[in-house]
């Protein structure tokens, strides 16, 4: 490979969670959008509510000081990633349309149809003119989103940047477990002070093509892909605390399962206690976001892997030093 | 805001698969004929009052293969039409096998979710259990990855109707930071229930044919197809015969109403500007533009506006393409063929004629050449796309001499 | 999505009327005056009054025409409209 690995670097300020409770039935109904959000939201689909709500607690842990958004709002931009925010949208709108026909659609809830209106409302809502970007790999989306958001920031584009995922239960979610709700950062480039209870953010993006693991030249290539990720990821720095990978049960899982093991060797241990197909791309960001970080700028690499090909890595930490 | 000296970022290959054909060349003569007509969707109209698409036609491979792990329609589109771009390109098997692949795409594999048409399926509303594993709905990007063997970053981009816009950003980006040599980059939307009956449902559906700027236009018309560029670094370029380069591109977003784009167009006037300044090009430059002009009421005169106010008194001067007569609203592809439509203009020097209006409305007058191929006086083509949700991108395509 | 349907009554409750067009612009029944006016007062936007539409013509299995949209900028306007449409 003649091309270099790219590690974006963000500052987070702020973040916010909203998942169901622990032991919420698949069926159950947990957020309640008229006490969360108010009066208004009632037609967005469910992903959007939580992304909304996340915004919120995201803009609120900011801390009292400062205006989290303070810069202009043309230098505001948003970055989200998901897979099935939608998919239960379009699902229904199929059905009611094979059964009744496209004049018995709600109109209020059709635009969602558009994944990307999903992320658009916190344009709206935090008047956010720089930039809103969707984006839909298979499982890593949000970490995409993470890594996006950092190189415009990084860029220029913006000065602060809402970024992290979004999904709801996908009804055609097979073999994968549904996943709801969602996580989001206030991010800030890299490189820039770090608030006290904030963290740093690196991430990179890899793909393994799955019929090139058939072969052991394929095989070469996808190890040598994730080591030079994990190599540049942690470059300078200390070895993570913390290793977790959220891999899809497939050849390409098992590659850069591997690989992960390989290159941690006698560091920390390869945790796959949330390995496993899921149909979307939330559980990454939740686990970049939980607390409490590794204690003393400890890291904790999050590793995630689709049957698709799709690779992500990222790590988060906080520094000894926060301002 | 951005660096001004940044690597330049050629195209070196295209592909399409459109209503036109199968085939970038198929593309061009279509565009020269300027005859397109959209068609009625077999087995919707009963349930959407006067569906009509730009369909891709069957040749008889694309067979419906539902077998699971069978490649859906928005993904064949769009390995068709990067195969296509690859060898346009004379890459090797080396600078694919690095190759980044960026591709947007609206509603991705939705078409491949849906019921039967007759109404199969769980009679009580129950989702059908889907066999075997999760087919994830935006599987687009990573199936050209998987079949084409890439091992550089992969990336599915959604941003409705500007999405291959944002990926032709993202993958100028990767050239420009050093990682990635190589991008295919593209855009891909197949014929799905859902799309189709929401356009209707809000009222955004023409019932006769996608005449953007015309006086009776009633909205937009669906098209489906995929588009490829191979994007190429200056390093990996050389040597090679180029279409152009991609001199520019920048975001904006309305952020004004959940749904209904601003009349005002200030974000739209902002992106178009700050396109043109990233491309160091002013008004005069410009040869054509290729506008979002999607057919429906509302965006055919605010883009006027938007032309008019960027543009100034060059506007009058400056002939659009309006590439969606031709082939449809491609929606997450529209931007692509869009690129691809102005590195073949720039190629051939000229701008095919505009498909005939029954009469313009004089809200929108911006100069539509009708009556045969204008020259293209100036090699840079400006585009725009403009998301529903209020994402708006502009792009400034740059042929000539190195 | 637009509620179940109920089967078409020749006299029409206001009440249970004024509740659903509640329901659907999510605010309470009392900020729902007969003259209150939709645009202004309530903040309905043109998809918003296409929404009241679709799910008044399901609820009360009549037809109503998208021109009909224009006229219904109240509650009592789309009130006398429905049990003009009921008593037809």
């Amino acid at each position: 490979m003649t091309v270099r690995v790219v590690v974006a670097e963000s500052v987070v300020h702020g973040a916010g969670l909203v998942l169901p409770p622990e032991g919420t039935g698949p069926a159950e109904s947990w957020f309640d959008h008229r006490a969360r959000l108010g009066r208004g939201y009632k037609y967005l689909p469910p992903a959007c509510q939580y992304l909304l709500a996340a915004a919120r607690t995201a803009l609120e842990d900011c801390g009292p000081e400062a205006d989290p958004l303070a810069a202009a709002p043309e230098l505001r931009g948003a970055v989200v990633g998901t897979n099935s925010a939608v998919a239960a949208l379009h699902a229904a709108i199929d059905e009611t349309v094979r059964r009744e026909g496209a004049s018995a659609l709600s109109p209020m809830s059709v635009p969602y149809f558009a994944v990307n209106l999903v992320a658009g409302r916190l344009s709206t809502e935090h008047v956010l003119k720089g930039f809103n970007l969707t984006v839909t790999s298979p499982r890593v989306a949000g970490v995409e989103a993470l890594h996006l958001a950092a190189l415009e920031l990084a860029a220029g584009r913006a000065a602060v940047t809402l970024a992290g995922a979004a999904e709801a239960p996908d009804p055609r979610a097979a073999d994968a477990e549904p996943e709801a709700g969602a996580a989001l950062f206030v991010l800030r480039p890299g490189g820039g002070p770090v608030p006290a209870g904030g963290r740093v953010l690196r991430t990179v993006l890899r793909f393994v093509p799955p019929p090139a693991l058939a072969a052991a030249e394929g095989r070469r290539l996808a190890r040598d892909s994730v080591r030079r990720a994990l190599d540049a990821l942690h470059s300078g720095g200390p070895a993570p605390d913390e290793v977790e990978l959220l891999a899809d049960p497939s050849p390409v899982g098992d590659a850069v399962a591997d690989a992960l093991r390989s290159w941690c060797a006698d560091r920390a241990p390869v945790s796959t206690r949330r390995s496993g197909a899921r149909a979307g791309a939330l559980t990454p960001v939740v686990r970049l976001a939980a607390r409490p970080l590794p204690a003393g700028a400890g890291r904790r690499l999050v590793v995630t892997a689709s049957r698709a090909g799709n690779v992500a890595l990222a790590t988060a930490h906080t520094p000894e030093h926060t301002d | 805001m951005r660096p001004s000296a940044t690597p330049d970022v050629f195209v070196t290959g295209i592909g399409a698969v459109s209503c036109l054909g199968a085939t970038a060349d198929a593309f061009w003569t279509g565009l020269k004929a300027a005859a397109s007509r959209p068609t009625p969707v077999p087995g919707l109209t009963e349930h959407v009052p006067d569906v009509l698409a730009y369909q891709v036609p069957d040749d008889g491979t694309a067979a419906a293969d539902a077998s699971p792990g069978a490649l859906g329609r928005a993904a064949r589109f769009a390995l068709t039409a990067a195969r296509e771009a690859v060898t346009d390109a004379g890459l090797g098997a080396h600078e694919v096998a690095e190759a980044a692949v960026v591709i947007g795409t609206a509603v991705g594999e939705s078409g491949g979710r849906e019921g039967g048409h007759d109404g199969e399926g769980a009679g009580d509303g129950t989702p059908e259990p889907a066999a075997g594993s999760w087919e994830p709905m935006f599987s687009v990007a990573s199936a050209v990855g998987a079949e084409l063997a890439t091992f550089g970053p992969n990336i599915s981009v959604s941003n409705a109707c500007a999405a291959s816009g944002y990926a032709l950003s993202v993958a100028v980006d990767l050239i420009r930071r050093g990682e990635a040599d190589t991008v295919l980059l593209g855009g891909a939307e197949g014929i799905a229930r859902v799309p189709l009956a929401s356009f209707s449902r809000l009222g955004a559906a023409d019932p006769e044919t996608c005449r953007p700027f015309d006086a009776g236009r009633r909205g937009t018309v669906f098209g489906e197809g995929a588009a490829v560029l191979v994007l190429q670094s200056a390093r990996a370029a050389a040597g090679r015969p180029v279409y152009g380069r991609v001199l520019g591109t920048a975001w904006s977003c309305d952020a004004h109403h959940p749904t209904a784009p601003d009349p005002g167009g200030e974000q739209l006037v902002r992106v178009a500007r700050a396109a043109l300044e990233e491309a160091g090009r002013g008004p005069g430059d410009v040869g054509c533009v290729v506008p979002h002009g999607t057919g429906t009421r509302q965006n055919d005169v605010v883009e006027y506006q938007v032309l008019r106010e960027v543009l100034g008194d060059r506007a009058a001067h400056t002939p659009l393409f309006s590439l969606k007569a031709f082939i449809g609203h491609t929606a997450g592809a529209a931007a692509a063929f869009a690129a691809v439509s102005a590195a073949l203009m720039v190629r051939h020097g000229e701008i095919p004629a505009n498909i005939a209006l029954a009469r313009q409305d004089p809200e929108c007058p911006v100069w539509l050449p009708q009556d045969g191929p204008t020259a293209l006086r100036q090699p840079n083509v400006l585009v725009n796309a403009y998301a529903f949700g209020g994402s708006n991108f502009t792009m400034v395509f740059g042929g000539g001499s190195r | 999505m637009p509620e179940q349907t109920t089967s078409a009554a020749a006299v029409l409750d206001t009440e249970d009327l004024r509740s659903t067009i509640a329901e659907i612009l999510d605010v309470d029944p009392s900020e729902v005056t007969d003259t209150a006016d939709f645009k202004e007062d309530l903040d309905v936007d043109s998809l918003l009054a296409l929404e009241i539409l679709v799910t008044l013509e399901r609820k009360y299995q009549v037809k109503m025409e998208e021109s009909n949209l224009q006229l219904m900028r109240s509650f009592k306007v789309v009130h006398d409209l429905l049990a003009e449409k009921l008593a037809a």
